[in-house]
This record gives structure tokens, sequence and C-alpha cells, in this order.
């Protein structure tokens, strides 16, 4: 598995069932963002911190190469909306 | 669904609060499950001109067009078969029960919404006799287009209905939209992350929407070649596209025709990029899907 990687998704409560939904349930700002919907899990990613540049650990001295500096890596955002089939 | 403006102007919430009466709308006019829509009402009347509204128009001119795109491999023409796999009352009905099939088979019909009459001057619309539509997929994306459409007038929107995901274009700040893919492998988990700055994404797939009918797994993805569930390798296939529409087509497309022959079909089409679950845990993409992932190494696709 690679470093970083997605966070488990809570399963959503969603009523995504049909071809299209009657959709009230939310309207609000969160963190910054005019948000409307009715899947918590979907709310809850929206709400994350945005994407953010944090110093790294320095990666391991390799035998011949001396060590490494230190790195600046990036943090992934969390995932605004997720994609996936029919519900 | 989801919809988000990206904005912190205070009227934003309040137009966010329309899309719900709109999606309510389009759902009394598209709807296969509600006996009063507007798409039933034509279904029931066959063989005769009916007037239709502009909402149905424009969703039935798409399902027609991604017909002509698809080489009929999505086409609006297949409730009939939908049904008689089982797919004959909300998901929630059907997955209650391993019901003994009560319908035929129906023989397949290629190209069959070529008999599809449209007069746009009357705004009337013919269907052959006997046949019924169902608009699926394609009046979700539909929606979920004219949605961000209209939210974008107040900043970059991005509207997510059912997971088809569609962005007005990038963020304020010039970035993409992230965009999880979901794992059809593990219930609730993601494997991986898209930046979008424009365009839709769409993922079909079996790992969901599938239910028992005389002991046997069925799905509703329909393959017009046979008017059965696809038999196919791929558990889920996401494409990125210009449009959300395209890409819920496509994803379709791919998922139908499974991983071989599907990846070949995305990769002689240069604005499409895919990313293939295959049942045997494996996982292929198109080669223009590394410039939609957040990072190589952060993905595991």
């Amino acid at each position: 598995m690679a470093p970083h990687a997605p966070k488990k998704a809570k399963t959503g409560n969603t009523l995504i069932t049909k071809i299209l939904i009657t959709a009230v349930s939310l309207a609000a700002t969160v963190g910054g963002w005019a948000l409307l919907a009715n899947d918590p899990t979907a709310t809850a990613a929206a709400s994350h911190p945005p994407a953010a540049i944090v110093p790294s650990a320095p990666p391991a001295a390799q035998p011949g190469i001396g060590s490494a500096q230190p790195r600046l890596r990036r943090v992934a955002p969390a995932p605004l909306a997720i994609t996936r089939s029919s519900r | 669904m989801l919809a988000a403006l990206d904005s912190d102007a205070p009227e934003a919430a309040s137009k966010l609060a329309g899309i719900a009466e709109r999606f309510a709308a389009w759902e009394q006019q598209l709807s296969r499950f509600l006996p009063d829509s507007e798409l039933n009402a034509l279904n029931r009347r066959a063989g005769a001109w009916t007037p239709v509204s502009d909402t149905l128009w424009h969703v039935l001119r798409a399902a027609l067009h991604a017909a002509e795109a698809s080489a009929g491999l999505v086409t609006p023409t297949l409730l009939t078969a939908l049904e008689a796999a089982g797919y004959d009352q909300s998901f929630e009905q059907v997955r209650a029960a391993d019901r003994l099939a009560t319908t035929h088979m129906s023989r397949p019909q290629p190209y069959a919404w070529r008999a599809i009459r449209l007069d746009a001057a009357r705004r009337t619309v013919w269907l052959p006799h006997g046949m019924r539509l169902d608009l699926g997929g394609i009046a979700k994306g539909w929606a979920a287009e004219q949605a961000a459409d209209w939210l974008s007038a107040d900043g970059p929107a991005l509207v997510d209905a059912g997971g088809d995901i569609v962005v007005s274009g990038p963020r304020a700040d010039g970035s993409a939209w992230p965009i999880g893919i979901a794992d059809p492998r593990q219930p609730g988990a993601q494997f991986g992350l898209l930046m979008i700055h424009s365009g839709g994404v769409a993922t079909s797939g079996r790992d969901y929407r599938r239910w028992q009918r005389n002991a046997r797994w069925q799905h509703h993805i329909i393959d017009p070649r046979t008017n059965r569930p696809a038999i196919t390798d791929v558990l889920s296939a996401s494409v990125i596209a210009p449009t959300l529409r395209q890409a819920e087509m496509a994803a379709k497309v791919v998922f139908i025709l499974g991983s071989h022959a599907g990846l070949l079909w995305i990769e002689a089409q240069p604005t499409l990029a895919g990313l293939l679950v295959c049942e045997d845990g494996s996982i292929r993409r198109s080669r223009h899907l590394r410039h939609s992932l957040w990072s190589e190494e952060y993905n595991y696709v």
C-alpha cells in the first residue's frame, strides 16, 4: 500500500437509488465551501482541510549516495466527491 | 446528490438550495419508477405522436446521441430487457427478494433506437409500438450538468449525482477538484484520487446494484447484443471525459465490452481516460489517466 493512502470512506447513507433524487437535507457553508448534500460522507469529506505542503522525514540514507536532505512532500487533499457505481 | 460552489458569497447557500427543487422536478419528468412521470406517459403512448417538455426532449436527444456514439451499446430502449432481468421496481425492492422469473427475455433488436422519430418543430416524439424507454444514467448525467451550469454563474461548481460527477471548471484558485475513486472490491473504501479541472467523471459497475433471480446474480447494465445483463470481466469502469454525458456513456461501453476490448476502445479516443477494476482484482488504466491522477506514488492504480 502506498504511503498516505486515502482514508476509507464511511458508508454513505445515499438516497440516490433511482434516476434522480430529491435532495434537501443540508445547505450550509463548510470551511469556505457552500455545500448542498444529502450524503453525510460527502459532506464530511468536503470539510477536511485543503491540500497543504508539509515537510516530510528525510528518506533513509542509501549506500554510496550519502544522507539525503529533508524535502517537501505534498499531502493529498481530501476528496470532495467520490465516483462510484449507482447505489 | 451533492453540490458545491467554490464561493464564500452569502447568497451561495441559497443558490444551492434551489438545486433540490430542480432535481425533484426532473425526477418527476424522467423517472421510470414514478407511474405518473412524463417518461412513463410517453411510454404508454407508443405508436402515437406525443408532445413532450423541453426537459424530456433534450434528455431524449442526449440518449439518442449516446446510442449513436456507442454504436448502440448504450441505448434507452432496454427497459423491457431490464425488467425481464428482474429490475422491474425500485432497487431496494428488487434486492429484497430472489424471485422466479415471470417475464421472458426479449429478443435483441440492434439499432432499435433509430426507429424513434422526433419532430423538432412540434416538439413531439413517436415511439414504435411496444417500445418503452429508460433514460437512466443519461438523465442523471444531464441533470447534473444542468445543475452545474446553473450554479457556475456564481462560481466554480461541482455536482455529484450518485457518483457521476461534473465540474464547471477549475476552482477559484485555478486548482483542480479532488475526486476519490470508490473501490468495488471493498465496500466503503477508496483506492485512488483524481484531480479534475473540468468535465465529468462517471463509474459503471456491478459491485452494488445487483440481485439474484432464479438463484443467479443479475445486474443492471444490459448488453443490447443479448438483452441480458452484460457478461464482463470488469467489476467497475470509471471514465473521465470532457462532459459528464460522455463519461457516463463511455463507462458503460467499457463495462460491457470487457477489460481488453474496453481499454482498446478508450485508448482510441484521445479525449477519454479510464480506470478499470477487474473481477480478478487487477486494475487497468488507460494511458491518459496519469494526467488526472493526484500523483503516481499516491495512487495504487
